[in-house]
């Protein structure tokens, strides 16, 4: 999945490593400097020669400032590299998401998907930036500093100063896995923490109503007290780890001074040597005192890795289907025996549906929940894979047009009013950003939800959201239904769309639709009779399958599942109905 | 804003009392490892000037070998305590954390549906929890680095006057040059982190909802144009990510090269002193100079995490005053609450209720009527009559600002809340179900044995989906989206009878249902309003045909009442509504 990534800027990786390098390189080149201007001031008055002390202040300076600018150029690349790959892999991920069937999404927890986009591209960069640029600087200064203490002060002294170090090594790991683990449970109680003041808050109403605030308090008070247990715990445990390793490397650091001391009274060890150790024993410190942090970010890096590779390697819909082709114009819609299941599922959403939708005409579909209405809807719209030779346009088989012109010349609906956070009038406009404030007028008062509109403050400014404007559900629904017709649809979907709106509006609605729409096709799904009351033919579809079917009047006659449904809704069911 | 900080820096104080203990051990620990910090170069610079350039006579303890190991005591010393520091240390900030959670779980449980209408779930949920988390780092992080630093920044100039006060000053000049660089890199730092944090909650907002909304977007084909949308945001974010890491590349090594010129600069200054052309014989000690140059690398971090500190701190304050100003909201629901525990036998009266919830938008007229215990009885009139006003005024979740109202003849105000609402169940329109088991939901924390649970499902006719999804034990997911929104509608029934309660009253759901499910829910509703009071908020007339009285409900007042034949007879404002819903 980086292939791409790669080959565009993979290239910065090179003077990256380069700068990072040479910046190790000069760091260990600190201690040296300061052991021989020690070293040239450790001699007699008269011996001493300003010209060698400055010449090391000098040094100093300088491998300050080349420390500067060769870290600062590899933490250009290489980090600066870890924010592009962030860029890429988040609309890698956005683009994958619009293009991923609705089949696949549907299947998903909107909330994993965004933990994909927030958690996992976050941990991939963190582990291709600060991951590979720590490991790879510790692990050069550390053996240069080890290389500089073994050639410029003593390999022996150097050998029996780092024995200990294994150890420091050891305990980091050892400590690291135990803190990881108690680190999750805390992150587990915290999700759990969370979820139940989430649950509290929602639901206080409930909780008020029935009196229970004191026993809720006790249940979050629990919660609240095992989150302190397990924090002390991780407390007592990543504690440890500093001070443990801080007493290794002062182990390290007093064998360094006893030894060394030694060897500089005996003469085999200059005292500016000896400063020259302890610096570069410090620069032997700080990479294995990050070890932790390192080894803690690649586990949370692979993981999202794997999991980004996962959603990135669906397969997507296929390049075809988004291509622009002449679809039939105006023409029919036949559906001929189609039968549909859900990829993954064992029953038929859809057994042996047939229809003809001529051009003009309005299709009601009826039934109960769950019984496959909405999923002849997005079948209509290409939104699942269509089996071969059951949907077709005209004489064209559906699945033979790519998806984005079916999609083109349809006008959907959905039940939830879906709106996005954004102006009224960007909503309506949405299918067409070019379209002008009359056309958008023209199809809000169409979906006669202007006058709702403009009694707003902000009128078709007012923002719909958050922030914006409580609008009701049924204000919701016809906004969406002005956001479909502002393009005159050849046909039109309505997908249950009117449930949220008063059955005057509703009416007002659909003549409107009848008016106006002469010539277009339209369908419309409900629970409420009402709204397919008029239509050329009504489907009453039941578990997949069309249990009846015809106009209204020969329904009525028929006296079937579709009357009842008309005596129930029109009379309801009395306060003590027998059943 | 000015004025509520010192107020809020006094109360976060004030959270810490019954916890100082902890506290002053922290104090106490962070002395004893700061003075680690100061010896161990010190210990270097005897060794170095003692025995290694005078070369002085070693006995015992006083010599290379005994001051190595004083080293590596002092190591273990300061390490021991630092890590007795850090456990205290998250007693100290989880304690308080725990406290803090509870009080404001327990003040936003007691609120008045007021308040909590007025703050919104989602502030709520904020305050609870990322306002509290943000406060740990107060607790547990800002005040000992603060103690710390600044203690660790004093001892450091103190230690180097007394070593050698010459040499010192020399050093102190990179103090403020290193303070200076580090505010300005920081400030700009921090108002870019700024772009970054607004630029990056945009991004994810925009993630979340095209994920809700992608079926529109494939079914309108805007797949393009929302990618451009993002790819602007996307790119905007790489930019200011990218100025972010520039200045982080920066703060530490231009440090680097002021503690090199410090150190240069000490060099210069020991070598000139050295050859006298200070004039005197002011000698040199090479270990002092060793030494400084540990402690000069000791200023930065203090100083930078100061700086740190002081963004922490602002953002724990804003954080601060948002958790107090929630605290400070009245907490108690009913300034009125009475004694009244009997037992509710269920007469509900309004006498003259006046109610508006804001100033003069008055929703309720002057409404009154009488439900006799046992009743029957309905609400019907269009959307913003007040309907269900009517409710949030009987559960006194809202107090009128006129009127009466009366249970058992008794009035509100003279009700223990406990006993009233115990004794009237409210189903509203939307169900809400908590994470957990059916029973559970049923129960709703109160001691209801199995049968108990097992007859109020049967009453409500759930128990046969329920035996389906796992029994009582079965699950329920986030908002009972697991079960549909009917089945949501029977649980919330046997939840609101489990209880056995004298009255209920129930707002009718106004989603479309199929017809089927719409019939069972029928059917329990006619099976669990027997034998109690019951008052129906209606949105459908069909359903409240049998119903001992109806109100209708117009502007804020009773326009008509009585049963469904005396009103149909009437031919008034009730009948013209049955007609016009029979049209269709």
């Amino acid at each position: 999945m980086l292939t791409r990534f790669l080959k565009k800027h993979g290239w910065r990786y090179i003077p990256g490593f380069v700068f990072l390098l040479v910046s190790s390189y000069i760091t260990t080149l600190a201690p040296i400097a300061l052991g021989r201007a020690i070293d040239a001031m450790d001699m007699d008055v008269a011996l001493i020669s300003q010209h060698q002390v400055y010449r090391q202040a000098l040094y100093i300076i300088l491998i300050a400032v080349g420390v500067f600018v060769t870290r600062y150029t590899w933490r250009y690349f290489i980090i600066g590299n870890s924010r592009y790959l962030e860029n890429f892999l988040r609309e890698e991920l956005f683009v994958k998401l619009e293009n991923l069937p609705i089949s696949y999404l549907s299947k998903q927890r909107s909330g994993d998907l965004m933990a994909y986009a927030v958690n996992d591209v976050g941990a991939v960069r963190m582990t291709f930036g600060q991951v590979v640029a720590m490991s790879v600087s510790g692990l050069s200064t550390a053996v240069m500093a080890v290389y500089s203490m073994v050639t410029q002060v003593d390999p022996q002294l150097t050998l029996l100063a780092l024995l200990p170090v294994p150890v420091a090594v050891f305990i980091i790991l050892k400590l690291g896995g135990i803190v990881r683990r108690k680190f999750r449970h805390v992150q587990s109680l915290f999700s759990e923490l969370s979820g139940e003041v989430n649950e509290t808050i929602m639901g206080v109403q409930v909780i008020k109503s029935f009196a229970k605030e004191e026993e809720r308090l006790d249940e979050f008070s629990d919660i609240s007290k095992m989150m302190y247990d397990a924090n002390v715990n991780l407390a007592d445990t990543s504690s440890m780890i500093w001070p443990s390793i801080s007493v290794v490397f002062g182990l390290c650091y007093a064998i360094g001074l006893i030894v060394g001391g030694h060897m500089v009274l005996s003469g085999r060890l200059t005292l500016g040597a000896l400063v020259t150790f302890n610096g570069s024993l410090l620069l032997v410190q700080q990479p294995v005192m990050s070890l932790g942090r390192i080894i803690n970010m690649l586990q949370r890096g692979l993981a999202s890795y794997k999991r980004l590779q996962i959603i990135l390697e669906q397969p997507g819909i296929p390049e075809e289907e988004m291509q622009d082709a002449k679809a039939p114009v105006e023409s029919d819609v036949e559906v001929r025996h189609l039968t549909f299941r859900y990829p993954g599922t064992e029953n038929n959403a859809l057994n042996d549906i047939s229809l003809h939708l001529s051009r003009g005409a309005t299709l009601g579909v009826v039934g109960p929940t769950g019984s496959g209405k909405t999923t002849l809807m997005h079948l209509l719209l290409k939104m699942y894979d269509v089996p071969v030779g059951s949907i077709y346009l005209g004489s064209t088989d559906i699945t033979k047009i790519p998806a984005k012109t079916v999609r083109e010349r349809a006008g959907f609906v959905p039940q939830d009013g879906f709106l996005f956070s954004a102006s009224i009038r960007d909503n309506i406009k949405f299918y067409q950003p070019g379209a002008t404030d009359e056309d958008m007028i023209r199809a809000a008062r169409l979906a006669s939800v202007h006058d709702d509109i403009a009694a707003f403050p902000d009128g078709y400014d007012t923002q719909v959201g958050e922030r914006g404007t409580h609008l009701s559900g049924g204000q919701k629904q016809r906004i969406a239904l002005a956001r479909a017709l502002i393009r005159d649809p050849q046909l039109l979907i309505l997908d249950d769309t009117l449930s949220a709106v008063d059955n005057q509006t509703e009416q007002q609605i659909l003549s409107h639709l009848a008016d106006y729409y002469n010539g277009k096709t339209t369908v419309i799904v409900s629970h409420r009779l009402s709204a397919v009351r008029h239509a050329q033919e009504i489907l009453f579809i039941k578990d997949g399958q069309i249990a009846e079917r015809g106009t209204h009047e020969q329904l009525m006659a028929q006296g079937g599942l579709y009357a009842r449904m008309y005596y129930r809704q029109a009379e309801g069911g009395d306060c003590d109905e027998k059943e | 804003m000015k004025k509520n900080k010192p107020s809020s820096l006094v109360r976060l104080a004030k959270m810490m009392k019954p916890y100082m203990k902890y506290l002053y051990f922290v104090f106490f620990c962070v002395l004893v490892s700061n003075l680690g910090v100061l010896v161990k170069p010190y210990l270097v610079k005897i060794i170095i000037d003692d025995f290694l350039t005078k070369e002085l006579p070693q006995n015992g303890l006083y010599s290379i070998t005994g001051l190595g190991i004083a080293y590596f005591l002092v190591v273990l010393l300061s390490a021991g305590f630092t890590m007795a520091q850090r456990r205290t240390l998250a007693r100290f900030g989880q304690s308080i954390l725990h406290k803090l959670r509870n009080d404001v779980m327990d003040h936003i449980l007691h609120m008045p549906i007021t308040t909590l209408d007025k703050y919104g779930s989602g502030r709520l949920i904020t305050r609870a929890t990322n306002d509290v988390e943000t406060l740990d780092e107060f607790y547990s992080d800002i005040l000992v680095t603060l103690f710390q630093d600044i203690l660790l920044l004093i001892s450091l100039v103190f230690i180097m006057i007394q070593m050698d006060w010459q040499l010192a000053l020399a050093a102190f000049v990179g103090i403020p040059i290193i303070a200076l660089i580090t505010i300005m890199i920081r400030k700009v730092l921090k108002r870019n982190f700024e772009r970054m944090k607004a630029i990056i909650g945009r991004i994810n907002g925009f993630f979340s909802e095209n994920i809700a909304g992608m079926r529109i977007i494939q079914a309108f084909n805007r797949q393009k144009n929302k990618l451009q949308e993002f790819q602007a945001l996307n790119e905007s974010y790489l930019k200011t990510t990218l100025i972010q890491l520039k200045l982080h590349s920066m703060l530490r090594p231009a440090m680097e090269v002021v503690n090199s010129m410090i150190i240069a600069l000490l060099i210069w200054f020991g070598y000139n002193r050295i050859v006298g052309n200070f004039g005197g014989h002011a000698v040199l000690e090479l270990g002092v100079l060793y030494a400084f140059t540990d402690y000069v690398k000791q200023f930065f971090e203090p100083i930078n995490e100061l700086a740190e500190t002081y963004t922490t701190i602002q953002s724990a304050l804003v954080s601060a005053d948002r958790i107090f100003s929630l605290l400070d909201e009245q907490n108690q629901e009913d300034p009125f609450e009475g004694d009244w525990g009997k037992p509710i036998v269920g007469k509900v009266e309004f006498r003259d209720v006046w109610f508006a919830y804001d100033a003069d938008n008055w929703i309720l007229k002057g409404v009154s009527f009488t439900v006799k215990p046992g009743e029957k009885v309905a609400f019907v009139g269009s959307t913003g009559a007040g309907k269900t006003t009517i409710i949030n005024l009987i559960g006194r979740y809202y107090i009128p600002q006129k009127g009466t109202i009366l249970i058992d003849d008794i009035p509100l105000e003279r009700w223990q809340l406990k006993t009233l609402r115990s004794g009237i169940s409210v189903v509203l329109q939307d169900v809400f179900l908590f994470v957990g088991s059916i029973a559970d939901n049923i129960s709703i924390h109160s001691q209801l044995d199995e049968m108990q649970v097992r007859k109020a499902l049967e009453v409500s006719c759930a128990e046969e989906f329920v035996e389906e999804c796992g029994g009582l034990k079965g699950e329920v997911t986030e908002a009972g989206m697991n079960f549909s929104t009917g089945q949501r509608q029977l649980l919330s029934f046997a939840r609101a009878i489990a209880r056995d309660p004298a009255i209920l009253v129930l707002d009718e759901a106004t989603a479309h249902i199929d017809t089927d499910t719409e019939q069972m829910i029928q059917t329990s509703i006619a099976k669990i309003s027997k034998n109690r009071t019951s008052i129906f908020i209606a949105h459908r007339l069909s359903t409240i045909q049998t119903c001992d009285c109806i109100f209708v409900l117009d502007k804020g007042r009773i326009i008509e009442q009585g049963n469904h034949e005396m009103l149909m007879k009437k031919n008034g404002a009730y009948a013209g509504l049955v007609h016009s819903g029979q049209k269709e």
